[in-house]
C-alpha cells in the first residue's frame, strides 16, 4: 500500500495526467490488496501432534488423522468453519416429514482421479460403513440406514426403519467421507493404497515417520479454492519440539498447543493463538467397583473437587470450571441453572460419603496416563483433592496405549478422560451415557446402564419436534445429574498456534475443534 | 604369522557367537516385555477415539495373527528372523526390514556427525589446555569440559534450539531433509542435533587429549628432542600428538556405543527420523514386529561397534592380542 502511494506523489499537470495516474493508483492499490490478502499459491507446513496409524476413512484414529483426511475427503455434508452443517458433495437434501427418507441431490464434483462423484459412490461408501464385518467407528449410527437407493446418477435416497434425527450429523463426520466405488472395490482393505477423495487436496506422498504431503486439486468443486499449492503435514510427537518448530518458523501452524506454552505464543509478535473451549476433562467410573456403584459416592466426588486446582495444576489456568454436565452453551440440553449443579463443598461431600456408608472414605485406583502431562497432572490434582474427604487414591499411569487397553477392558476403578462430543447434535450424549449391549466401552462409565436414561436417549433420537426434544434432553440432564455416572471437571482450552502470515484457518468452536482441519481449504499463507 | 591369523579368526568366531547369543537374548527379552506391558495394537488400529465392537476387535486380531498363543507367535517370529524375515508392520503391512534400512543410515549419520563435531572441538581444546598446564586457560577449558560432560543432552539441545533457531533464526529447530533433495538444508538440519549429541563427547575427548598429551610431554624422548633443539611446534605436532592419539581414538570408539543411546533423546528432540524415533513410535503403537526389528537392529549395531572396537584395539596393541591368543 505504501509503495503504491509513493508512485503517485509526483503527479502534477493536466487533468488527463491525473486521471491516468489515479487509475494507475487504483490498479496498484488493488494489486497490493490482492497480494496481501489473497495470495494464492504457496506451501503450508502444518505441525501435527502425531502420525496417523491409519488413513482409513471409516476409522476415527484421532485428530491428526482427521486433520489430514479433511484435506483429502469430503462427505455429503460436513461441519463448516462456523460449526454449522454445510452441504458439500450434496448440493442439497430433503428430509421427509416422517424423517424416514433422506434424499440427497449430488453436485457436479470430481474425485482426484477425474471420475465424477456419483450416487453409486455414495452407496458404496455408506454400505462399507454399514457392513456386518465393518471396522467403522460409526457403524452403529450409520447402520441405522435401512436401504440406500440410487434412482439416478445424481440422486441418493436413504431410507430408515425408524426416525433417527441426528443422522445428518453423523453423515457430516469425517468418517462418513465419500470415496469412489471403483477404488473401494480394489483398495478397501489395503492400508497403503493412495487415498482418493473429492476434497480440496489430493494425496501426494507419505514419508513414514516424517511427513505427509497433499497437493492442490484443480478439479475441486468450490470455485477459487483451495488457495494453497500444497500442505506438508509434519509429525511432531514431542510437544516441545512442535512448539519450537512453530517459534523458529519451521512450520506455519501447530495443533494441540501445550497449555504451558499458550501465553508465550500469545506474547510473540510473529505468532497468534487460535483458542476455543470445546473439549472437557472428566472422571469416568467403573460402576461395578463397590463404592463407585453408588450415585451418592460419585456425587460426593463432584462436590469434593476444587476445579480451580485442576485448571491450575494441569492447564496453566487455561480452562473453565465445569460443575454440571458437559453440554456447551447453545447445544440442546444446555440450561444455565443446571450448568453449575454441583459446587465445591467439602462438607456436602463428606455428608454424602457418610450417607453412602463410607464416613472414613475408602481406597481406589485412578487410571490416567503418564504420556500426556495434562492427563497425568489432572490425576495428581484429583488425588490431592479427594484425600481431603478421606478417599485414598493410588495412581495407575501406564503409557497412552496401556491406558486405552485398560479403559476398553474395564480394568479401572475410575479414570481421567479428556474428550469431546462427536457431533453438534444432542445425541452425542448416547456414546457416553447409553447402556445397551456393550457395557464396557472407551467412553462410557463401565457397566453403567440406566433404563430411564436409555429410554430418554432413545426418545431423543426419534423425536422430530425441536421443542419436544428440548424437553426430553432437559429430563435427561436431571436424571444424569442425579446418577452422575461421570464427574465433569472443566472445559479445557484447545488451541492451534499459527504464524501471523497464516490467514483463513479457523479453530471451529465447541466439540468441533477436532475437525478444524477442514478449514485448510480457506487457508492462505503470505 | 599363521598362528596369529588363526588366533585372530578364533577370536572373531568366538565374538560372533557371543554376539549371536546376545542378540537372541535381547530379542527374547523384548518379546516378553512387550507382551507383559498393558496395551493392545488392535485398539489403536481401530481408532484411539472409537468404541470398537468386540467382533471388530476379534476380526482384526485374527487378521494380524495376534489371536495365536504368545509362545507360538514367539517361535514363528524367531524362525522367520533366523531366515532374515523380520515380519511386517502391524499398521500398514510394510516389511520391518524396509523401515529399519531406511532409518538406520540416518541414525548412523547423526552419530558420525556427532563424533566429527566432538573431535573437532575436543582435540584442539585438549591440546590447548595441555600446552598451558595450570594456567588460567587450562582451568577455564577444563571447567568447560567438566560442564560439557555433566550437562544432559536434552538441556543442551533445548538451549541450542532457543539460541540458534528461535533467537537468531540461523538454523532450523528440527526436522530432516533428504540429502538428494536439498544438500544445504540437509546439513543445516543436521547441525544442531549433531552438536547436541557431540558436545558431551567433545568434553570427554578434550579431557582425554589433555591427560594423554601431558603424559607424553613428560616422557624422556620429548626431553631428548628438546635437547636436540627441535622446534616446539614440531615436537608437539609430529611426536607428542601422534603418540597421544591412540587413547583418543580408543575413547571415541568406546563412546560410539553410548552415543547410540544418546540418539534416543536427540532424535526425539529434533524430530530426526532415525532408528530411535522409529522405536519410540513403534512402542507407543504396540507395533510388536516393528519394535522387535528396530530393537534388534540397535542391539546388533551396539554389539557390532563394540566388537569392531575391541578387534581394532587388539590389532593396535600387540599386548592385548598376545594375551588373548
Amino acid at each position: 500500500m505504501e509503495q503504491a502511494c509513493g508512485t503517485i506523489t509526483p503527479a502534477r499537470g493536466s487533468i488527463m495526467k491525473k486521471r491516468v495516474l489515479g487509475a494507475l493508483f487504483a490498479l496498484a492499490s488493488s494489486l497490493a490488496i490482492s497480494q496481501a490478502f489473497a495470495a494464492d499459491g504457496g506451501t503450508l507446513y502444518f505441525g501435527l501432534s502425531g502420525e496417523p496409524s491409519t488413513l482409513d476413512t471409516t476409522i476415527n484414529a484421532g485428530t491428526p488423522a482427521r486433520t489430514i483426511r479433511l484435506a483429502i475427503h469430503r462427505g455429503l455434508v460436513n461441519y463448516g468453519a462456523d460449526g454449522k452443517l454445510s452441504n458439500e458433495l450434496a448440493a442439497f437434501y430433503d428430509v421427509s416429514p416422517d424423517a424416514l427418507t433422506y434424499t440427497f441431490k449430488l453436485r457436479d464434483a470430481k474425485f482426484h482421479d477425474g471420475s465424477p462423484v456419483t450416487a453409486a459412490d455414495v452407496k458404496a461408501s455408506l454400505e462399507r460403513i454399514k457392513a456386518p464385518d465393518s471396522k467403522a467407528t460409526y457403524r452403529n449410527e450409520i447402520g441405522i440406514i435401512d436401504t440406500i437407493e440410487t434412482p439416478d446418477a445424481k440422486t441418493v435416497k436413504l431410507t430408515l426403519a425408524k426416525p433417527f434425527v441426528p443422522l445428518i450429523h453423523y453423515l457430516a463426520l469425517p468418517e462418513s467421507a465419500i470415496v469412489p466405488a471403483a477404488w473401494l472395490k480394489q483398495h478397501a482393505n489395503d492400508p497403503n493404497a493412495t487415498p482418493i477423495g473429492a476434497g480440496p487436496f489430493k494425496f501426494a506422498n507419505w514419508e513414514r515417520g516424517r511427513e505427509l504431503t497433499v497437493e492442490k486439486f484443480d478439479g475441486y468443486y468450490k470455485q477459487g479454492k483451495p488457495h494453497l499449492d500444497d500442505v506438508h503435514y509434519v509429525f511432531y510427537g514431542d510437544e516441545n519440539t512442535r512448539v519450537n518448530a512453530l517459534k523458529s518458523g519451521d512450520v506455519d501452524i501447530i495443533d494441540y498447543v501445550p497449555w504451558k506454552d499458550a501465553a508465550a505464543i500469545e506474547a510473540n509478535p510473529d505468532l497468534k493463538l487460535a483458542s476455543t473451549s470445546g473439549p472437557f476433562m472428566m472422571l469416568q467410573f467403573n460402576t461395578k467397583f463397590e463404592p463407585f456403584s453408588k450415585p451418592e459416592v460419585r456425587q460426593a466426588i463432584a462436590y469434593a473437587i476444587d476445579r480451580s486446582a485442576i485448571i491450575n495444576t494441569a492447564f496453566n489456568g487455561r480452562g473453565t470450571p465445569l460443575f454440571g454436565i458437559a453440554i456447551p452453551e447453545g447445544y440442546l440440553g444446555y440450561s444455565k441453572d443446571k450448568a453449575n449443579y454441583f459446587s465445591h463443598n467439602i462438607q456436602k461431600a463428606k455428608d454424602l460419603l457418610a450417607k453412602a456408608g463410607y464416613p472414613d472414605g475408602f481406597q481406589a485406583r485412578l487410571l490416567s496416563t503418564s504420556q500426556y502431562g495434562f492427563h497425568n497432572n489432572t490425576a495428581v490434582a484429583v488425588q490431592a483433592e479427594l484425600a481431603k474427604i478421606g478417599i485414598k487414591v493410588t495412581l495407575d499411569l501406564p503409557d497412552w496405549s496401556g491406558r486405552i487397553a485398560k479403559n476398553n477392558a474395564g480394568d479401572y476403578d475410575f479414570l481421567v478422560a479428556g474428550t469431546a462430543g462427536d457431533i453438534a447434535d444432542a445425541d452425542w450424549l448416547s456414546n457416553f451415557f447409553y447402556g445397551g449391549k456393550q457395557l464396557v466401552r472407551l467412553n462410557n462409565s463401565a457397566y453403567f446402564d440406566d433404563p430411564t436414561i436409555n429410554a430418554l436417549l432413545d426418545k431423543g433420537r426419534v423425536t422430530l419436534d425441536p421443542a419436544e426434544r428440548e424437553k426430553i434432553y432437559g429430563q435427561f440432564v436431571d436424571r444424569a445429574l442425579e446418577l452422575s455416572p461421570f464427574v465433569y471437571l472443566m472445559w479445557r482450552d484447545q488451541s492451534f498456534g499459527l504464524r501471523k502470515t497464516v490467514k483463513g484457518f479457523t479453530n471451529i468452536p465447541g466439540f468441533l475443534t477436532f475437525q478444524s482441519g477442514i478449514t485448510v481449504e480457506d487457508t492462505e499463507v503470505k | 604369522m599363521n598362528a596369529t591369523l588363526s588366533g585372530a579368526l578364533v577370536l572373531v568366531g568366538r565374538k560372533l557367537l557371543t554376539a549371536f547369543v546376545q542378540l537372541w537374548l535381547v530379542a527374547t527379552l523384548i518379546f516378553s516385555v512387550m507382551y507383559i506391558m498393558p496395551g493392545d495394537p488392535v485398539l489403536l488400529l481401530l481408532g484411539a477415539e472409537s468404541n470398537p465392537s468386540p467382533e471388530a476387535v476379534a476380526a482384526m486380531r485374527g487378521q494380524l495373527g495376534l489371536d495365536q498363543p504368545v509362545i507360538s507367535q514367539y517361535f514363528v517370529w524367531l524362525w522367520n528372523a533366523l531366515h532374515l524375515d523380520f515380519g511386517k508392520s502391524l499398521t500398514n503391512g510394510y516389511p520391518v526390514a524396509k523401515y529399519v534400512t531406511s532409518n538406520l543410515p540416518r541414525t548412523l549419520e547423526l552419530a558420525f556427525a556427532a563424533i566429527i563435531v566432538a573431535a573437532l572441538i575436543g582435540v584442539p581444546l585438549g591440546i590447548a589446555a595441555a600446552l598451558k598446564r595450570g594456567s588460567l586457560r587450562d582451568t577455564v577449558l577444563t571447567s568447560i569440559a567438566t560442564i560439557g560432560i555433566s550437562v544432559p543432552v536434552y538441556i543442551l539441545g533445548t538451549l541450542l534450539v532457543l539460541f540458534f533457531s528461535i533467537q537468531l533464526g540461523w538454523l532450523p529447530a528440527s526436522g530432516y531433509t533428504d540429502i538428494s533433495r536439498n544438500v544445504v538444508e540437509h546439513f543445516r538440519k543436521l547441525a544442531l542435533p549433531a552438536f547436541a549429541l557431540g558436545f558431551g563427547l567433545a568434553a570427554s575427548i578434550a579431557r582425554m587429549t589433555r591427560s594423554s598429551m601431558l603424559e607424553i610431554l613428560g616422557r624422556d624422548f620429548v626431553r631428548a628432542l628438546r635437547a636436540k633443539g627441535m622446534s616446539e611446534h614440531r615436537i608437539i605436532w609430529q611426536h607428542v600428538l601422534r603418540n597421544a592419539a591412540i587413547p583418543i581414538v580408543t575413547i571415541i570408539g568406546l563412546q560410539l556405543g553410548n552415543l547410540m543411546g544418546g540418539t534416543v533423546l536427540v532424535e526425539a528432540m529434533f524430530n530426526w527420523p532415525g532408528l530411535s524415533t522409529l522405536l519410540v513410535s513403534a512402542v507407543s503403537a504396540r507395533n510388536y514386529p516393528l519394535v522387535q526389528g528396530s530393537m534388534l537392529a540397535i542391539a546388533a549395531l551396539f554389539i557390532l561397534i563394540n566388537l569392531v572396537v575391541e578387534l581394532f584395539y587388539s590389532l593396535l596393541d600387540p599386548r592385548i592380542r598376545r594375551r588373548r591368543s
